[in-house]
């Protein structure tokens, strides 16, 4: 087979290694148009668990790559001024020209043509080979040509970041948090040499226009950003710059990574935000699947490149959207800088649904157990039930833990009743419960009575049957609604709600649940119902007049919650200066068509947007199903307690 | 789990008789259910008018449809048929539902497909409060689909793909039916594509079929279970996924395939 090859970064002599190994016949030609020994950008990581596919592959070039790593296991979070270090990661650096030079040596020495400084602006030269690697970066020239064969889905992460290198090694993977006047600066470093280290600086757009850093030339930049981490550089040494400009992730993805005989690999292909550390490994990792389905179909081009393709596409799909996730997180990080220094670090470790308290646990059992008597009140224990086991105080109620479910369990530190309505014409079918009907509490788990109105949800068919499917007319009952306007096309138009007679009823029943003896008690002023029918149209007046008289008649020893969509950051705010001590985050279905995306854990985002920003306990719902994920929810700080879904 | 196997209603080479011949032998072979796919574009029968002739011939298959285009047919019309077929069949219609996954259909009937996300809504309102209405399904890969599917119907029905992908697609149809306050859990239906014998043939029919998706059209020929093995492992994974039914779908007309099936399957 004749092959070409165009970029020879680790994607392209790898794959050049692994085919020319395979068969020496095959000829096999990389094109460059850089310097054999030209690279920008430093030292690059590996942080992705083992590198055993590697060392299968192609042994030669695995022990040449390996005993040129500089590997580590710890990390470090500087923040606030402290250094918090977890152990058990698995870390490898190398400096890219290093590992491009290995590469080059191994596919040099099995015969395969190697062209440097050769500009290529056209494909058309390269297609007489039987095969044609796009294997040419993120900005790659193969892509572009046949973009309507890849199809391919380009964007940009709105942070701005820029590679630097430091004369010195850092002793572990570090990240540093740095606030200036003009915003956080972050630094991602690690050591690849025992003399040089990586420094991959984020900051937001605005920081970079405040700094002036827009306008700066690269030695200016490199000067500023020097001096904003001297302290951390430590004194006599100094960052390094090597085309370090300031510029945005691009996101690339591909519908398809071959059209014909041509292929494309690695950052041609997809992007994995650095943050994750799994672009080089990703990369290589393409090339082994190539090279393998290559094998396998010798005589079957079409169907070598799909397997390649439908092998890869579902694995670099998961570490991109983990890739996003913590892409996301460090753009955000300024919304937990109120955190003690143990949870910032552990919610850093835990940003993307990857990593869990148990994983985490596994690494480093002694930072686990250590922020475990942390959360648990850091009064000098030694041992402390992990996050979702220890107890929550809400005013005076005491929860004995984080899980709550929605129907009575001995096991559930709280359950939530469904909706209990106000009022006969408040329930959503002929069997929702009234308050006036509730029967007294009863010993066991605490119960959180959810009291609230349909509106123009109400008058519906059992939810066995389905959800907002309207009763036959005989058995209807009138609704009201902030406005006549009708909640789905095929449901009734409510009347118009008079808010001056509505209010009352919440707070007459809440008295009553009070005097059945329960005491946890929440609103649902949530998903379209009648409170929410005036939340939807930006009238805070109605559902602050229903919390105030509530708040009045319900004890103030008792804890309030309130059940609420996360889009009005400002109507939670307001909710809690009235008196809310618990907001459960609910989105979706607060119009027919609301959209929800599902997905594991999908509604942790919105309960850690709410309490991060509101400063507000939340309790976080949607496709929580283990106890692991409620220990990670909690511990992190995105949330106090959390419904897990059971069948 | 229960397994189930389509018609060959767009394998080339169908028709009427070996479409009665199937059916018939697959209801004797113990297959649960019978599944046809619903095209525009393409030769095939009308789903309906495959099932209606089936219920003729069975007696304890269960008729489903995955999916059929709802937004391409009158409500009215499509809920009379319904009842027709409930009724000719002693009650074993499924009807699953979904927007389809081509616009060309739709300009095929004139149809708008811009509004066909709120038509199916209303369609599967409509026929949800029919009293004579079957048991419904929806289908399709969005969230909006699985909300649609716990607020109107009694289950998912997946497109088709690896176990994983199935997976993934129960686990966000349970939380759905969970964020919608249904009770108990959402039946769940899967299906694959088989060819015992003739894969070529099998594989050819597929990226004709799936000739629309462009690329995509290879990965589904590829992915076709072409031996015993595969279709064991295929339904294991599926049932350890929880899926409730699995209908698998011939991809050559030729009734041997089935009797291939029964037994790949009985083991």
């Amino acid at each position: 087979m004749n092959v070409n090859i165009l970029g020879a970064g680790p994607a392209g002599l790898y794959l050049a290694i692994l085919l020319k190994k395979h068969d020496r016949s095959h000829q096999v030609r990389v094109v460059e148009r850089n310097d054999p020994d030209a690279t920008f950008g430093f030292g690059v990581v590996f942080s992705e668990g083992s590198l055993d596919e590697l060392e299968r592959a192609d042994y030669e070039s695995y022990v040449a790559v390996t005993e040129a790593f500089a590997s580590w296991n710890p990390l470090d979070v500087r923040y606030r001024g402290t250094t918090t270090r977890i152990r058990g990661n698995v870390f490898s650096g190398i400096a890219r020209k290093e590992l491009l030079g290995l590469l080059q040596d191994r596919a040099g020495g099995l015969g395969v043509e190697l062209e440097f400084q050769r500009e290529v602006s056209s494909l058309e030269p390269y297609l007489d080979a039987d095969l044609v690697v796009g294997a040419d970066g993120a900005n790659s020239l193969t892509r572009r040509t046949y973009a309507e064969g890849f199809r391919p889905a380009l964007g940009a992460h709105p942070a701005k970041y820029a590679w630097f290198g430091a004369d010195f090694a850092f002793p572990v993977f570090t990240y540093i948090f740095k606030e200036t006047r003009w915003g956080l600066f972050q630094a991602h470093c690690y050591p690849y040499a025992t003399d040089r280290s990586t420094m991959v600086v984020l900051i937001s757009e605005a920081t970079w226009r405040d700094s002036g850093l827009d306008e700066m030339s690269e030695e200016e930049s490199l000067e500023l950003t020097q001096a904003i981490f001297q302290e951390d550089l430590g004194p006599g040494h100094r960052m390094l710059g090597n085309r370090s400009l300031w510029m945005n992730f691009p996101w690339i993805s591909c519908e398809s990574w071959h059209t014909g005989k041509v292929v494309i690999l690695g950052d041609a292909a997809h992007t994995a935000h650095f943050s994750i550390g799994s672009g080089t490994k990703l990369a290589l990792e393409d090339a082994i699947a190539l090279a393998r389905a290559l094998v396998r179909w010798k005589d079957d081009l079409e169907a070598a490149l799909t397997e390649f393709e439908m092998e890869r596409q579902p694995v670099v799909e998961r570490l991109q959207e983990a890739s996003r996730v913590s892409a996301d997180y460090f753009a955000s990080v300024q919304r937990y800088f109120t955190f003690e220094p143990p949870q910032f670090a552990y919610q850093l470790m835990t940003r993307t649904p990857r990593i869990t308290h148990n994983n985490l646990a596994a690494r480093d059992p002694e930072f686990v157990r250590g922020f475990e008597t942390w959360f648990a009140g850091g009064d000098g224990r030694v041992v402390a039930p992990p996050p979702a086991f220890t107890p929550l105080r809400l005013r005076e109620v005491t929860l004995p833990n984080r899980i709550v479910l929605s129907r009575p369990d001995a096991g559930a530190g709280l359950v939530i009743t469904p909706l209990v309505a106000v009022s006969a014409e408040g329930r959503i079918d002929p069997g929702t419960p009234l308050a006036s009907e509730l029967r007294p509490a009863a010993p066991g788990s605490e119960v959180m009575v959810s009291l609230g109105h349909a509106g123009r949800r109400g008058a519906m068919r059992p939810r066995s049957v389905g959800v907002d499917l309207p009763l036959p007319a005989a058995e209807r009952w009138p609704t009201v609604s902030a406005s006549p306007l009708a909640y789905a096309p095929w449901t009734a138009v409510p009347d118009k709600a008079d808010p001056t007679a509505l209010a009352e009823p919440f707070a007459a029943a809440a008295r009553h649940v009070r005097e059945l003896g329960y005491r946890l008690l929440e609103l649902d002023f949530s998903r379209g119902y009648l409170v929410d029918s005036f939340l939807l149209e930006n009238r805070l007046s109605f559902p602050l007049e229903v919390l105030a008289g509530v708040r009045e008649v319900w004890p103030a020893e008792l804890p309030l919650g309130v059940a609420c969509a996360s889009d009005s950051l400002e109507a939670v705010r307001a909710f809690k200066a009235a008196g809310a001590d618990l907001v459960r985050v609910l989105n979706g279905q607060r119009t027919w068509n609301a959209r929800v995306e599902y997905g594991r854990m999908y509604g942790v985002a919105a309960s850690d947007l709410v309490r991060s920003e509101c400063g507000v306990p939340t309790i976080a719902f949607g496709q929580i199903t283990t106890v692991d994920e409620v220990n990670t929810i909690v511990g992190a700080g995105r949330a106090d307690l959390c419904i897990l879904d059971t069948p | 789990m229960r397994i189930g196997v389509g018609l060959p209603t767009s394998t080339p080479g169908h028709d009427r008789e070996l479409l009665l011949r199937w059916a018939e032998t697959a209801d004797g072979l113990g297959f649960t259910s019978l599944g046809v796919v619903d095209r525009v574009l393409y030769d095939c029968w009308d789903a309906l008018d495959a099932l209606t002739l089936a219920a003729g011939v069975t007696d304890r298959a269960r008729l489903v449809t995955m999916i059929l285009i709802g937004p391409l047919r009158e409500t009215s019309e499509l809920a009379r048929q319904a009842a027709e077929l409930q009724a000719r069949s002693g009650g074993r219609l499924v009807l699953g539902l979904g927007i389809g996954a081509r616009h060309d259909d739709y300009q095929a009937r004139s149809v708008d497909p811009s509004r066909r996300g709120r038509v199916l809504s209303e369609q599967l309102a409509h026929l949800r409060m029919d009293a004579s209405s079957p048991p419904l399904l929806v289908g399709g890969g969005g969230g909006v689909a699985f909300f649609r599917a716990a607020r109107f119907a009694d289950g998912y029905v997946h497109g088709g793909g690896p176990p994983r992908a199935f997976a993934n697609a129960a686990a966000r149809a349970r939380a759905a039916w969970c964020d919608a306050g249904r009770p108990g859990a959402p039946q769940l239906w899967g299906q694959g594509y088989f060819a015992l014998g003739d894969a070529g043939r099998g594989a050819d029919y597929l990226r004709d079929y799936y000739a629309f998706t462009g690329a995509f059209a290879e990965k589904v020929a590829a992915a076709n279970l072409t031996t015993p093995q595969a279709i064991k492992d295929f339904a294991r994974a599926y049932e350890e996924e929880g899926c409730d039914e699995l209908v698998l779908f011939p991809t050559v007309s030729d009734l041997a395939q089935l009797e291939r099936l029964a037994e790949a399957v009985a083991t």
